[in-house]
């Protein structure tokens, strides 16, 4: 019997045996190919990537605005840490059990308390001073990123950035004395690094610890063009993940164009008819690579009426070079199925995670950014194949290089802080639509925006900024769409003298109101003007006169003239967040007062740039470059080095120009009793004369009774040499004559020097 | 009926004569089984010490070492009688009990309170515990047939249940778990009831399902959640699963070539010396040499298993089921963890993986093997364990 049931475990280890030899046979004979490549996979190289140095942003002299500065990181491998198994199995439990992104949060912060708890981050915290929960929430998402297996546990991961170079020398002394202490106190080394205990974890020894060199976003001038300039962020993990998703991590053609036709497909169809008309191809057949080739092929007219159509990012996208050098030397290195794999761990490879958010950090981030570069090692390789590593070096980012001239920017700023209330001033090259100048009030300190954004402090100093009632995030000089008063009576002039619908030295009997429809319309002060000519009207900015000229040239084709100078669309300002504020044509009235009638009065409050007209100073000052250049509309634009675009087709002739140009000069320098320029008063009593002769429209925008109405100065100066075209705004300042007017004259004595 | 087996004891011989009978009788056949064995596996720890083409000098000398000291534990095994060392047993067994208990008051290396450390090697009790318990097993059951009822288990199951628990805690589930085959086939070849026994392992399995919740770390629990779905866990738990396929699939029939600086394992696996050195051989050696490790294992176990039945001396019958089962069980266990089938459990390849005290263990238990099949009987008896 009991020979028999050794027989039976002969038999059964002969069975097991069997199996495992079957298994082998399966793993080595039949799937040996599967294997193979999935070794060959193995041979991952390793990919590092390498950051491209940030570009710096300068004003039009080559002053510095925004620039890195060098600065260190605190970095920690995450195998020396003593919570390190516990806390990255939390994070993947947390991942994978939170049904929602509450619950991932709520999780994280109980983590991030944990964290902050323990000896080692309450100890570090207390040697480099900061608080141990900033610390927790650095630790945290550097533990994250190596418990998503975007960071080896072996390699060092930043959490805690912007330490002081002193604190981190005295921390390192600290470390090295008491790594020898330990030594000498016949610790094994090597046993207290596999196994780090709790009790070390109050030495002044932090295992794992390490500094790292980075850059910060540093804005040497504080506010000063904050708004032009933008801030910089940082993008979250979960953004990566979804531009990871995207494929658009490595920057290249096609990814871009990828999302472009994304973007096309949600297009309406109306917008798709306009642009295949403008290309000359079947709206159905409208694809991306036939588009992109369109646009590239666009000569600059072609390319105006582009962008007009929202089609800018697309002009933007065909003109950039495409980058095919990765992909080539990917496929050469990894084979095709790899190139799939590195580009699923992308996130890895774009070691500069910030990105711009607002300003031209922003719009101009490709530029600034430069690409990645990447470096593959191979290992294992023998000596002899060391020469297969192949470097492709990142493109540093470009400078840029702003059209904005300090002196200007200054002299503006000084301006708007002069006063209290919120405004903005913009001052164009009237020629060339560069924009000199571009401030809004009140203004913000884009260090606070620049990350890492951690830290108590910096996240008041946020909130603060986020919750204030005046808004001072607002670009108020592009963003902001407010009516526009008066000012607009210089279009209309133009419009109806382009049309010979007016002669200018007609008068017309201004009885103070006019009445249409049963209402009554004033002027200005409620007076009667009298016997008004154009020169006359523009220089008392007569309402009565333009609700006449505006209701005989119509909305519609006064319409035409706004859009082509650049109100009621974007200008196409290389900023983003730009508004197009409104003008009512048939179009506009379609979208937004579908089914209303249209009528006689409303033409009237259009011709004086109240009722439905509405648009940003930026706008303003573009009509006004317009006029003073001769009829030319000019593209406001920030950066200097763009390429150059042939002028545009004047819509106004030279002599259209002139004549309102006359009525603009005598609203400032005219001074006779009774008839006296809107901004005379501005200019020339109790100041000291300017040494340049400035030329301008007032504007006085009711908005509603209970708020003092806004004030607009649009102008230009100097009024014989042309130069620049300007526009101040001021938000519920109130009187255009009293408010804005005075702020012009300010900012141009500041610039010009004060009188002699 | 049991007691009137007797032995033939040659006292008036000379210590060398019987010494040249003793290695007369030695079972060669197993010796050349083991001797292939490590032979094999020395080569491959050379290879998996090293970095890239280059030999572990270092780590090979220290193996060497070890199979000397291995070697040594072998021949002094076969000193003495293995009686003297079965009446010894229950003294052992208490010994490392207080060991199992006293180690787990030292400071934990690489998370786990498993080894004394005397500086010049890490001495592991658990290891020892394997030739103790066998003995101490044979010992208990040799007179007995209370174990043929399911209530006279209890006291042969604590006897294994005791130490796992203690191995439990270090923790090492990979050398509690294989107490498990062992304790099965000794209490079976013994001829306890097929049904009692299957009633103890449903209980066991319950118990398993217990631990999971109450026991297991939740490393634990996710070592074996890994297993049953590595790319969940590729990055971490899965990570030495997957890279050990890679690398033996990999070898394919000739293998990669010994030391081979492409090889997989050279590169990604960590613990390729010790718990993984089956699939350096598996890449390197290929179909060939990791099917003919297998096949010298089974060899080995099936001669100890036919020791097992050659010998009619009950403790030694016992003694050699339960070494058999160990050294094969502990190399399929082994050898299934490397080849996917069995989750991650931390446990040497007998013989082949570098560690001084796993090597004098399995040492150990085949001298114990070695010496109960060279034992001359003569037997008066009848056949005992029926
Ligand atoms: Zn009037």
């Amino acid at each position: 019997m009991f020979r028999f049931r050794v027989h039976v475990l002969s038999a059964l280890l002969i069975a097991a045996f069997g199996l495992v030899l079957g298994r082998l046979a399966q793993l080595q004979l039949v799937r040996h190919e599967v294997y193979l490549a999935a070794r060959a996979h193995q041979t991952r190289p390793q990919v590092e990537a390498r950051a491209p140095k940030r570009g710096s942003i300068l004003d039009r002299d080559g002053q510095v605005l925004a620039a890195d500065v060098p600065s260190f990181d605190l970095a920690v491998r995450a195998d020396k840490l003593p919570f390190e198994r516990v806390t990255l199995n939390e994070i993947r439990d947390a991942r994978r059990q939170a049904r929602n992104p509450d619950e991932l949060a709520r999780a994280f912060s109980a983590l991030e308390a944990r964290l902050a708890g323990e000896a080692w981050t309450r100890s570090l915290a207390a040697r480099i001073g900061r608080a141990p929960e900033e610390l927790a929430q650095g630790l945290l998402r550097a533990l994250d990123r190596v418990a998503r297996g975007w960071e080896r546990a072996t390699t060092p991961v930043p959490f805690a950035s912007g330490i002081d170079a002193a604190v981190w020398n005295a921390l390192r002394a600290a470390q090295e004395d008491a790594f020898f202490a330990q030594a000498a106190q016949g610790v094994p080394a090597a046993a207290s690094v596999a196994a780090p205990v709790r009790e070390e974890t109050a030495s002044p020894y932090f295992a794992g610890l390490s500094c790292l060199t980075s850059v910060r976003r540093a804005y040497p001038h504080g506010t000063f063009l904050a708004h032009v300039l933008g801030t910089l962020g940082e993008l979250h993990p979960d953004q990566l993940e979804q531009l990871r998703a995207r494929g658009v991590l490595l920057d290249r053609l096609e990814d871009r164009e990828r999302i472009w036709s994304e973007t096309l497909g949600a297009w309406p169809a109306e917008h798709r008819r306009q642009a295949a008309g403008l290309l000359g191809t079947d709206p159905a057949t409208l694809s991306v690579p036939a588009l992109l080739a369109v646009l590239r092929g666009l000569d600059d007219p072609g390319r105006r009426a582009a962008r007009a159509l929202g089609l800018g990012d697309a002009l933007r996208w065909s003109d950039a070079p495409p980058r095919v050098a990765l992909g080539e030397a990917e496929r050469f290195w990894l084979g095709e199925e790899l190139t799939q794999s590195l580009r699923r761990t992308a996130p890895a490879a774009l070691p500069d995670t910030r990105i711009g958010e607002s300003g031209v950090e922003a719009w101009h981030n490709q530029l600034l950014r430069g690409e990645s570069g990447l470096s593959f090692r191979l290992d294992g390789l023998e000596e002899s194949q060391r020469a297969l590593h192949r470097d492709i070096a990142p493109r540093q980012g470009s400078n840029l290089r702003l059209t904005i001239s300090s002196a200007w920017q200054r002299a503006a700023e000084e301006a708007l802080a002069s006063q209290s209330h919120p405004g903005a001033v913009v001052v164009l090259d009237c020629r060339s639509g560069e924009v000199l100048a571009l401030a809004s009030g009140p203004s913000f300190d884009p260090n606070l925006f620049a990350p890492p954004r951690e830290g108590a402090p910096r996240q008041a100093a946020l909130k603060a900024l986020l919750e204030d009632a005046r808004l001072p995030l607002l670009n108020r000089a592009s963003a902001g769409q407010y009516p526009l008063g008066s000012v607009m009576k210089a279009l209309v002039a133009a419009a109806a003298l382009e049309l010979g619908q007016l002669d200018p030295h007609a008068g017309l009997s201004c009885p103070g109101h006019v009445d249409e429809g049963g209402r009554r319309f004033h002027c200005d002060g409620r007076r009667p003007h009298g016997l008004v000519d154009l020169d006359q009207a523009l220089r008392r900015s007569c309402n009565v006169y333009f609700y006449r000229l505006g209701a005989q040239v119509g909305a519609e084709a006064l319409g035409r003239f706004a859009y082509a100078v650049g109100l009621g669309r974007r200008t196409e300002l290389d900023l983003p967040g730009e508004a197009g504020g409104a003008y009512p044509d048939a179009a506009w009235r379609a979208r937004h007062l579908p089914g209303q009638s249209w009528s006689r009065g409303k033409d009237f409050l259009t011709a004086i740039g109240q009722g439905y007209v509405s648009a940003t100073p930026l706008q303003a000052a573009a009509l006004m470059a317009c006029l003073a250049n001769g009829g030319r509309p000019v593209t406001p634009r920030l950066w200097a080095d763009a390429p150059a675009e042939a002028p545009a087709a004047p819509v106004f002739s030279a002599r259209t120009a002139a004549l309102v140009r006359q009525g603009l000069d005598e609203a400032v320098n005219v001074g006779t009793p009774g008839a006296m320029g809107t901004a005379y008063k501005a200019f020339h009593q109790g100041v000291a004369p300017l040494p340049v002769r400035v030329a301008g429209k007032t504007g006085t925008a009711d908005v509603t009774d209970e708020q003092p109405p806004h004030a607009w100065f649009a102008g230009y100066a100097p009024a014989h040499a042309l130069q620049v075209a300007f526009c101040v705004f001021v938000e519920h300042g109130g009187h255009g004559g009293e408010v804005a007017a005075p702020l012009a004259y300010r900012m141009l004595r500041t610039v010009y020097g004060g009188g002699r | 009926m049991n007691q009137v087996w007797q032995t033939t004891t040659h006292r008036a011989a000379p210590v060398s004569a019987r010494w040249l009978e003793h290695l007369v009788r030695l079972d060669w056949f197993l010796l050349g089984c083991v001797a292939l064995i490590v032979a094999l596996g020395t080569a491959f720890i050379a290879s998996a010490g090293g970095s890239g083409a280059s030999i572990g000098w270092g780590l090979l000398l220290r193996h060497c070492a070890y199979v000397a000291l291995g070697l040594a534990a072998f021949a002094a095994v076969q000193r003495v009688d293995y009686l003297v060392l079965l009446r010894w047993s229950p003294v052992l067994y208490v010994v490392l009990l207080g060991l199992l208990v006293a180690v787990l008051f030292t400071r934990p290396i690489n998370g786990a309170r498993s080894w004394f450390n005397l500086y010049v090697v890490n001495l592991q009790p658990s290891e020892l515990m394997k030739p103790v318990l066998v003995l101490a097993v044979a010992h208990y059951l040799m007179y007995r047939e209370s174990y043929k009822r399911l209530s006279g288990l209890l006291i042969p199951l604590g006897l294994f249940l005791v130490p796992m628990a203690l191995i439990l805690r270090q923790p090492d589930l990979g050398t509690a778990m294989v107490l498990v085959p062992i304790a099965f086939a000794m209490l079976y070849a013994a001829g306890a009831k097929k049904t009692d026994l299957a009633l103890v392992n449903l209980a066991g399995i319950a118990g398993m399902v217990g631990m999971w919740y109450w026991v297991m770390k939740p490393y634990q629990q996710r070592r074996i959640l890994a297993w049953l779905d590595p790319e969940q866990y590729r990055h971490h738990e899965a990570w030495q699963l997957l890279q050990s396929e890679i690398a033996i699939g990999s070898g394919g029939l000739w293998g990669t070539g010994w030391s081979s600086a492409h090889a997989n394992a050279q590169r990604f696996l960590p613990e390729k010396h010790t718990d993984f050195i089956f699939a350096v051989i598996a890449e390197e050696g290929g179909f060939l040499m990791a099917g003919l490790l297998l096949l010298l294992f089974l060899l080995l176990a099936l001669a100890g298993l036919r020791i097992a039945r050659r010998v009619r001396e009950p403790a030694g019958r016992l003694i050699a089921v339960g070494v058999s089962v160990l050294i094969a069980g502990q190399a399929l266990i082994n050898a299934g963890v490397a080849l996917g089938l069995l989750p991650t459990t931390g446990l040497t390849l007998p013989l082949v993986s570098y560690g001084g005290s796993s090597l004098i263990s399995s040492f150990l238990c085949l001298g114990l093997l070695a010496n109960v099949g060279a034992k001359q009987e003569v037997v008066l008896a009848g056949e005992d364990f029926r």
